[in-house]
C-alpha cells in the first residue's frame, strides 16, 4: 500500500498548485473552520483539485486554551471559529459558559448525540448544500477543469473519504476525555454508513496497547501526538511513537499521522499508512497553537530533511554541492539545475510550494524503494558527513537525523549502529 | 554600532545602505564601493554568528565581510583560516567607529557570485 501524503488545506490561493500537483498528493485535510468561514471558496477548491478529502472537525479547540480563539472583544470567537461553532449548534452553550473551555461534565448523552449529528451534517452535507452557489461564484475558475465537470458534479454528491468524529485532547486514558472521544466515534458510526476515521489526539505517554484496545471498533485512525516535534524529540519518545505505529499496524489498524516529518515517512516501513503536512508547515502541532496565518517561503533540502530560509539553502548548496537534489529530476527542472534560481522562489510562491511537494514525494518514493536498514544507514551517513559542516553557514542542527536513526533502529530491532 | 559604522563609510564617500533585505534575512550594511557591492555583518563579539550570516550573503556580493568591535576582534583574527576557507573578510571597528580591514575575502570565492542574487540586491539599494 502506498504511503498517503495528505495536504492540510490552509490558504485558498494554494489551490492552483494543489490542482497542478494532484498526482503528487493523496488528498486533502480541510479544517472545518475554513469550510465554514469561506464556504464557497473551499467548495470550489474541493471541486477544482478533485482529490479525496477529509474534514477535520477541529473540535479540540473547545476544550483547551479557548481564549486563543476569541475575537478582540473577548466576547465571542474569531469569525471562522464562530461560524464553525454555529454549525455545531454550540453558540448558546458558550454564551452561557462565558466562553470558557468545555469540560467532560458538559457532555450529556443528548449533547453528544446532537453534536455528532451536526458534525456529521457539516461533513456530509455542507459541500452539496452550498455547491450550486459556489459553482456560480467560481464559474470561471471551475471552467478551467471543464464545464462538463461542473455539470456532472452538480448532480453527484460530494463525499469526504471518511467521517472524522468530534474529538478532544486527552492526557491519560482515565481523564474522561478519552472515553468521551470513543462515545463520539461510536455515536457517529451509528449515524452513517460512511467509514469513520477517529483522530486520536493525545500525548506520547498514552501510546500503548490499552489505547489501541479502546479504538478496536475502528479500522482506520489518525494520530496526533500533541506537541511531538520530531525534530526536537528525545530518542525514547520517537521510539515509543515508532513502536506504537508498528504495534497498531500489526493489530490491523490503518494508522496515519495528522502531522509529521521525514521520520514519519520512514515509519511507513513499520506500517504508518500516511501523514499530513501544510505547505511549508504542519510537521507538528501543539493544541495550544494558534490557527491561521500564512507560512513563510522556505526551501527544503531533502538530503538533510530540513527547511532553510532561501539564502541559507543557497549558501549550503553552493558550498556543499552534495546537497543539491540531483536525483530529483522534477526539482532540478524547477530550479534549472542552478541553486541561484532558488532565490526566485521568494517572488514565485507557487514554485516554492511545488518544490516542497516534489521533495516530499521523492522522500516517499525513496523510503518505499529501500530496506529499513539501508534507510537508517543513509541517515547516519548524512549526519556524519554534514553535521560538522553546516554549522559554518546555519545555526540549525542536524542532530535529529541521528536521533531518528537511533529510534528507528530500536523500534525495528535493527541492532545498534556499527562503528 | 551599526549607525556609527555607517557614518564612517559615508564619510569615506561610499554609498551606504542599512538593513538591506535579502529575502528572509537582513544585511546590516551594504556598501557600493566603485563598481563593487560589499556586505558587512556587524557584531560586537559574536563573530561566529556574523560569519554564518556573511556566508549566506556571499553569493550576492563581490566582497562579504564580518565586522567586530576592536576589543573582541582578536578572537576572530585568531580564526583567520576559517574565514579564508569560507571566503569571508574581516574588519575591526575602532572606538571612533572607523573600520580597518584586517584581511579581505580570498579571491577564490568570487566564483560564487550569482547574477540573480547580485541583481536582487541592486534592486533593493540606493546606488
Amino acid at each position: 500500500m502506498r504511503f498517503d501524503f495528505l495536504i492540510r488545506f490552509g490558504v485558498h490561493k494554494d489551490r492552483e498548485v494543489l490542482r497542478t500537483l494532484r498526482s503528487s498528493i493523496s488528498g486533502l485535510v480541510i479544517p472545518a473552520h475554513i469550510l465554514c468561514y469561506s464556504t464557497d471558496a473551499t467548495i470550489a477548491a474541493i471541486s477544482y483539485i478533485k482529490k479525496d478529502y477529509y474534514i477535520d472537525p477541529m473540535t479540540f479547540l473547545y476544550s483547551k486554551n479557548i481564549k486563543e480563539y476569541l475575537g478582540e472583544d473577548r466576547k465571542r470567537f474569531k469569525p471562522s471559529i464562530d461560524k464553525m461553532t454555529a454549525s455545531y449548534g454550540l453558540i448558546d452553550l458558550f454564551v452561557k459558559k462565558g466562553y470558557t473551555a468545555l469540560e467532560v461534565k458538559d457532555f450529556s448523552e443528548q449533547m453528544i448525540s446532537d453534536f455528532s449529528q451536526k458534525s456529521l451534517n457539516l461533513q456530509l452535507k455542507k459541500v452539496d448544500e452550498r455547491k450550486e452557489g459556489a459553482y456560480k461564484k467560481y464559474t470561471e475558475l471551475l471552467s478551467k477543469v471543464g464545464k462538463a465537470h461542473i455539470l456532472s458534479e452538480l448532480n453527484e454528491p460530494h463525499m469526504p473519504k471518511a467521517i472524522v468524529p468530534p474529538y478532544f485532547f486527552f492526557g491519560n486514558l482515565t481523564d474522561g476525555w478519552a472515553d468521551l472521544n470513543i462515545k463520539f466515534a461510536n455515536k457517529t458510526q451509528g449515524m452513517t454508513e460512511s467509514p469513520i476515521v477517529p483522530i486520536i489526539c493525545t500525548n506520547i505517554d498514552c501510546l500503548n496497547d490499552r489505547l489501541l484496545d479502546k479504538y478496536s471498533n475502528f479500522k482506520e485512525v489518525f494520530i496526533w501526538i500533541e506537541g511531538l516535534d520530531e525534530r526536537d524529540a528525545e530518542i525514547t519518545d520517537l521510539t515509543k511513537y515508532a513502536s506504537f505505529v508498528k504495534e497498531a499496524s500489526e493489530k490491523g489498524f490503518i494508522i496515519r499521522n495528522l502531522y509529521g516529518t521525514y521520520f514519519s515517512i520512514m515509519l511507513g516501513k513499520y506500517g504508518l499508512a500516511g501523514m499530513t503536512n501544510g505547505i511549508f508547515y504542519g510537521e507538528y502541532k501543539s493544541i495550544k497553537a494558534k490557527v491561521g496565518g500564512v507560512p513563510p517561503v522556505r526551501y527544503y533540502l531533502r538530503k538533510v530533511h530540513q527547511f532553510f530560509i532561501l539564502p541559507e539553502a543557497i549558501a549550503l548548496i553552493t558550498k556543499f554541492s552534495g546537497l543539491l537534489d540531483v536525483a530529483n529530476d522534477k526539482v532540478m527542472r524547477l530550479i534549472g539545475r542552478d541553486p541561484q534560481n532558488i532565490l526566485l522562489f521568494e517572488k514565485n510562491h507557487s514554485a516554492a510550494q511545488t518544490h516542497f511537494i516534489y521533495s516530499r514525494e521523492k522522500e516517499i518514493e525513496e523510503v518505499d524503494s529501500q530496506t529499513p536498514i539501508k534507510l537508517v544507514e543513509e541517515l547516519e551517513d548524512v549526519f556524519v558527513e554534514y553535521q560538522p559542516k553546516v554549522g559554518m553557514i546555519t545555526n540549525k542542527s542536524l542532530n535529529c537525523l541521528n536521533t531518528w536513526a537511533s529510534a528507528f533502529r530500536r523500534a525495528g530491532e535493527l541492532g545498534e549502529k556499527v562503528g | 554600532m551599526e549607525r556609527g559604522v555607517a557614518r564612517y563609510f559615508e564619510s569615506q564617500n561610499m554609498v551606504v545602505n542599512k538593513q538591506v533585505p535579502f529575502t528572509q534575512k537582513k544585511i546590516d550594511i551594504v556598501l557600493r564601493n566603485q563598481q563593487e557591492l560589499w556586505s558587512i555583518e556587524i557584531k560586537i563579539h559574536d563573530w561566529k554568528s556574523a560569519l554564518r550570516q556573511a556566508s549566506q550573503n556571499k553569493i550576492a556580493f563581490n566582497c562579504s565581510f564580518v565586522a567586530v568591535w576592536y576589543d573582541f576582534a582578536h578572537r576572530a583574527i585568531n580564526n583567520r583560516d576559517l574565514f579564508e576557507s569560507m571566503g569571508i573578510g574581516l574588519m575591526t571597528i575602532n572606538k571612533d567607529f572607523s573600520a580597518n580591514i584586517e584581511f579581505s575575502p580570498s579571491d577564490e570565492y568570487t566564483h560564487y557570485l550569482s547574477p540573480v542574487a547580485h541583481g536582487y540586491i541592486l534592486d533593493k539599494i540606493k546606488v
